[in-house]
């Protein structure tokens, strides 16, 4: 049975990815120009050079941009599922693979990253507002939350930037100082890397742990009055053992139902809060891409931002399943 | 014999004769004191700044010893894809290099010059222009061509014609020789390649045809222009582009050359011989494109005669090192540059780019910098260990251009007629639009076609019609019929029908409080304005089709040497180009069409087509030049079709503290290249 279940998520997963690439590809034709514009336009404009229609015909031609649209998603399309060929990015005159390869691993870095802290944060937060319930402690939890998730995250990484770069002689930006960028993987480079992602596992996790650490402390309140749990006090079960066994298993139950979610807010604001902090990684790329009208690259950067969406989903489905026997898989 | 006195004299005299002239000779060679701009030690030579060999050595007597990088060899190696053998630098300089007289001082090798730009080609010419090359450069005075790559070149009487003589012994940067051949092969296999341009590049044509380029010998190239083009020079002093390329390199990758290249490339994966040459040459003549470290062509780079050469080029960034062949030295023999590499990091994002510059993490920036960030740079100098200047942007004088070719009848007769215009103008307040958006540093300018504040033929009109008489605009305004009959405070045409102005905008071409001040002023008249912001792209499209009320831009094309380079496209309709449209789109079709299409333009414009046909049969400066361009600049001004704002807008400039060598930057925009008429070979650190 739960082959079968995995079986229908994995394909209604690839027809989801099918209809997401065709509207992506939509999207992109939707506004007037092409990259070849937007080429010359970056390069040319505000000179004392004298561009004309056709030298911007050259650069469209050059490209295969002359062809008619729906021939340009076949032929991509086509690639992608016949040679794992992504097609070429115009801007980086490079296969777009290469590009994915070399940065996706920083990716996949922030996004799971920032999902394992919320959960590692938010849920003892919660647990502990609800405990404590109504007191400074409560209070004080729920004000810093909502602040993190009132400021918009590239303001915040801004902020947090502004203060650092004040206060400290960090460098600013990007994922390595100067002197570690190029060099070899020591455990130095490795602490570089650390210092330079709390600022934006702070911008990311922030509003994510403020929501969830809210839900934990409300449905964690509801458990903490039922009558099985005042019974377990009275037979002495130890605190630690009654709050993590019992109303914690079943007060996760909506966070882990909505991991899907969580993913996708953490990757909304990832793009926005890598380009502020110009860190190289595939959601700033994207949104270079997007202003640009590279559609290749940007195309098969959010197929598999999608992709990773879509599988959180079907892995938020079936811890679900596995956490809560009530929940059945039809 | 004895000896007498008169002997003894001579003998002495003789001897002191002997050690003086050899002391003298001696002292000569230990007392010479490298020239430089600031010490005048010699006398100029025929250009300002530099000399050729033979001509400095006979104005000081000096004989040089060149002297190269002492890491010189170190950081080559670097070099992707050139071999690694390096012969001393005599060998390594052409027989005749360039003596390049230092601004302050005599610089120290060493240093990394550390730049950021947005990405792999986007904000990145200031930082190109400081290792480009050309045939011919500025100096810093930006009035002065100098030879560059090129040691002299001669006009014929009537300018369609230009020979260039060469460097004998001039070396590429992979040490094989650089010949007038490379110039050859670059139009006649790359620009004038079908396949490579489907149609020739705009820049590289004279009137809409193809030059013809010869070389007679190695180092003499002749361009025969199809029709007289005296600022063909200027524009090679001032284009991002370089007219040569590495024949010995990349003629393998030509079937014209290589019959066996189509069938190679396809054998690596290529899908023909144009695909492959597409990684080391793309079909476009910038220095930006990403090489084939990059593009995944391989670990190598295509030779190249700049002063620096590329030797890392992700997605993140460009590393560079000096060029072991470069052609130029200093006035003491030191092989130049004398900065050890340059950095350029990506940083798509204003704000981290402002904070990295506050942080001294910047050492030249010039692109992309505005007036309104100033006083955050001015702030932070110290801190940062930086120094910020100011200098003039002669492209950012902002104009309102109202459609005179508009397809509403109604609105095309209003805005044809000149008098409304000069109400308009007349209504606005330039001196508030100064202190609001430009800190009071621009002065208010007219424009007369061209940019009156920086062009000197039509500086006379630079006041015209700019002052702010809003009574004067409002009686204008009554006079042609335009009243307020409904009581709602604004007015309607004369046959009563409802007058509204949209103001169609991209936040790139001007400041957008620009644009609300500008609408205020145009209703404190009684002329309801609409205004609406939307993407370049957009603004674009709609203005080429001629659906815009006014179009409004930064008067780029109206710059000195915008102006000489293409005097049409910013003297004849439509006042612009692709990018940035001026107005009178229907005269520019009935021009082009000989009168099929289009509507009939105003004899003003057929006035100016002759006029504009002589004004670019002369050199920019010349007498004939200012002569009939103040008659061209007369003729705009009377019409008003382009509505100045203001005009010598300065925009700043970033110098690290401990750069040295540069000399005043008076200009500092694209159209002048950036620094490459700042003379960037010869910085250096303290």
């Amino acid at each position: 049975m739960m082959l079968r279940f995995i079986l229908q998520r994995f394909i209604g997963m690839v027809i989801t990815l099918f209809i997401v690439s065709i509207l992506v590809f939509i999207i992109m034709q939707l506004p007037p120009g092409d990259f070849a514009d937007r080429y010359a336009f970056r390069k040319f404009s505000g000179g004392s050079v004298n561009i004309t229609q056709q030298d911007i015909e050259n650069i469209r031609k050059q490209l295969g941009l002359d062809k008619p649209q729906w021939q340009l998603y076949l032929d991509w399309i086509g690639g992608i599922v016949t040679r794992l060929d992504f097609g070429t990015s115009f801007a980086y005159q490079t296969p777009v693979i290469r590009i994915i390869k070399k940065h996706l691993g920083y990716t996949l870095i922030l996004i799971f990253g920032s999902l394992l802290l919320v959960y590692l944060i938010a849920i003892p937060l919660g647990m502990l507002a609800a405990l404590k319930r109504g007191s400074f402690f409560d209070y004080f939890i729920s004000l810093t939350g909502y602040a993190g998730l009132a400021i918009p995250p590239f303001l915040f990484a801004l902020i947090l930037l502004y203060f650092l770069s004040k206060y400290t002689d960090f460098s600013i930006g990007g994922f390595f100082s100067d002197q570690f960028r190029d060099a070899p993987w020591t455990w130095a480079k490795l602490l570089d890397l650390g210092k330079h992602l709390i600022v934006p596992l702070i911008v990311l996790t922030w509003p994510n742990i403020a929501l969830q650490a809210q839900t934990i402390r409300a449905t964690m309140s509801d458990e903490i009055n039922r009558p099985y749990v005042t019974a377990a006090i009275a037979r002495g079960v130890p605190w630690w053992k009654l709050w993590l066994k019992y109303p914690l298993r079943l007060a996760i139950n909506p966070v882990i139902g909505t991991i899907g979610f969580d993913v996708n807010r953490i990757f909304s604001d990832l793009p926005i809060v890598a380009i502020v902090l110009n860190l190289p990684e595939l959601g700033q790329f994207l949104i270079n891409a997007y202003l640009d009208l590279d559609m290749y690259l940007a195309g098969a950067i959010l197929l598999i931002l999608c992709f990773i969406i879509v599988f959180m989903n079907f892995v938020s489905d079936v811890l679900l399943a596995c956490l809560d026997p009530r929940i059945k898989l039809e | 014999m004895r000896k007498t006195n008169s002997f003894r004299v001579k003998r002495v005299f003789a001897c002191l004769l002997v050690l003086g002239c050899v002391l003298g000779l001696s002292l000569n060679g230990l007392a010479y004191t490298p020239v430089t701009l600031k010490n005048h030690l010699a006398k100029p030579g025929k250009f300002p700044g530099q000399y050729e060999l033979k001509e400095f050595e006979k104005i000081t007597g000096v004989h040089l010893k060149f002297k190269e990088n002492p890491r010189i060899k170190e950081l080559y190696a670097k070099v992707p894809g050139h071999p690694h053998d390096l012969p001393s630098v005599d060998k390594r300089l052409p027989e005749e290099p360039l003596v390049v007289v230092p601004v302050e001082e005599v610089g120290k090798y060493g240093g990394i010059l550390r730049g950021v730009s947005h990405a792999t080609e986007a904000g990145t010419s200031d930082l190109l222009s400081i290792r480009h090359v050309n045939l011919v450069r500025l100096d810093p005075n930006k009035k002065t061509i100098k030879p560059f790559v090129a040691k002299g070149w001669k006009w014929n009487k009537d300018y369609t014609e230009i020979t260039f003589y060469l460097r004998k012994g001039h070396k590429w940067s992979d040490g094989k020789p650089f010949t007038a051949y490379d110039i050859e092969f670059w139009y006649n296999d790359l620009i004038l390649n079908k396949k490579v341009y489907p149609k020739t590049p705009t820049i590289w044509t004279v009137a809409g045809q193809p030059l013809k380029v010869k070389a007679i010998n190695d180092t003499t190239v002749k361009f025969i222009l199809p029709k007289p083009k005296p600022n063909f020079l200027l524009y090679l002093a001032t284009t991002y582009a370089q007219p040569f390329q590495p024949k010995h390199y990349l003629s393998r990758f030509l079937p014209k050359y290589n019959p066996k290249a189509d069938a190679e490339a396809k054998k690596l994966g290529y899908k023909d011989w144009y695909d492959r040459l597409s990684k080391y040459y793309r079909s476009s003549d910038w220095k930006d494109v990403p090489t084939p470290l990059l593009n995944g062509a391989g670990h190598t780079i295509v030779p190249t005669l700049e002063s620096y050469l590329v030797v890392e080029d992700t997605a993140k960034g460009r590393k560079l090192v000096p060029n072991p062949y470069f052609f130029c030295v200093d006035t003491a023999g030191n092989q130049l540059p004398y900065i050890d590499g340059i950095q350029e990091s990506y940083v798509p994002d204003k704000e981290v780019r402002n904070l990295m510059i506050t942080n001294g993490q910047v050492d030249y920036k010039a692109q992309a910098l505005f007036l309104t960030d100033y006083p955050l740079y001015k702030e932070n100098e110290k801190k940062g260990h930086y120094r910020v200047v100011l200098a003039l942007s002669p492209g950012d004088l902002v104009f309102y251009a109202f459609n005179t070719t508009h397809k509403d009848p109604k609105k095309r007769k209003l805005f044809n007629n000149v008098k409304f215009r000069e109400a308009m103008s007349l209504a606005m307040n330039r001196k508030e639009v100064n202190e609001l958006i430009y800190l009071g540093q621009g002065k208010p300018t007219q424009i007369a076609g061209v940019n009156c504040d920086v062009v000197d033929f039509a500086k006379k009109w630079a006041n015209y019609k700019i002052a702010y008489d809003p009574a004067k605009a409002k009686k204008i305004l009554d006079s042609l019929g335009l009243k307020d009959v409904n009581g709602d405070g604004f007015r309607e045409l004369p046959d009563g029908s409802k007058l509204t102005i949209y103001l169609t905008y991209s936040n790139q071409g001007a400041p957008v409080k620009m644009h609300q001040l500008v609408k205020s002023y145009w209703e404190a008249v009684g002329i309801k304005t609409v205004l609406k912001e939307v993407t370049s792209d957009e603004y674009r499209a709609l203005a080429n089709k001629n659906e815009l009320d006014l179009t409004t831009w930064k008067n780029d094309k109206g710059s000195p040497v915008a102006v000489a380079s293409a005097p049409a496209v910013c003297l004849l309709p439509i006042f612009g180009d692709y990018f940035n449209p001026g107005t009178g789109f229907e005269w520019a079709t009935y021009l082009q069409t000989n009168g099929q299409q289009g509507i009939k333009p105003p004899q003003d414009v057929f006035t100016l087509q002759k006029l504009v046909k002589k004004f670019a049969s002369y050199p920019m400066g010349s007498k004939e030049y200012d002569q009939i361009g103040a008659q061209i600049a007369a003729i705009h001004a009377r019409n008003l079709w382009k509505i100045g704002m203001v005009g010598k807008v300065p925009v700043p400039v970033i110098f690290s503290a401990r750069l040295r060598n540069v000399p005043p930057v008076t200009i500092s925009d694209y159209s002048y290249y950036w620094a490459y008429s700042l003379n960037p070979i010869q910085w250096y650190f303290k």
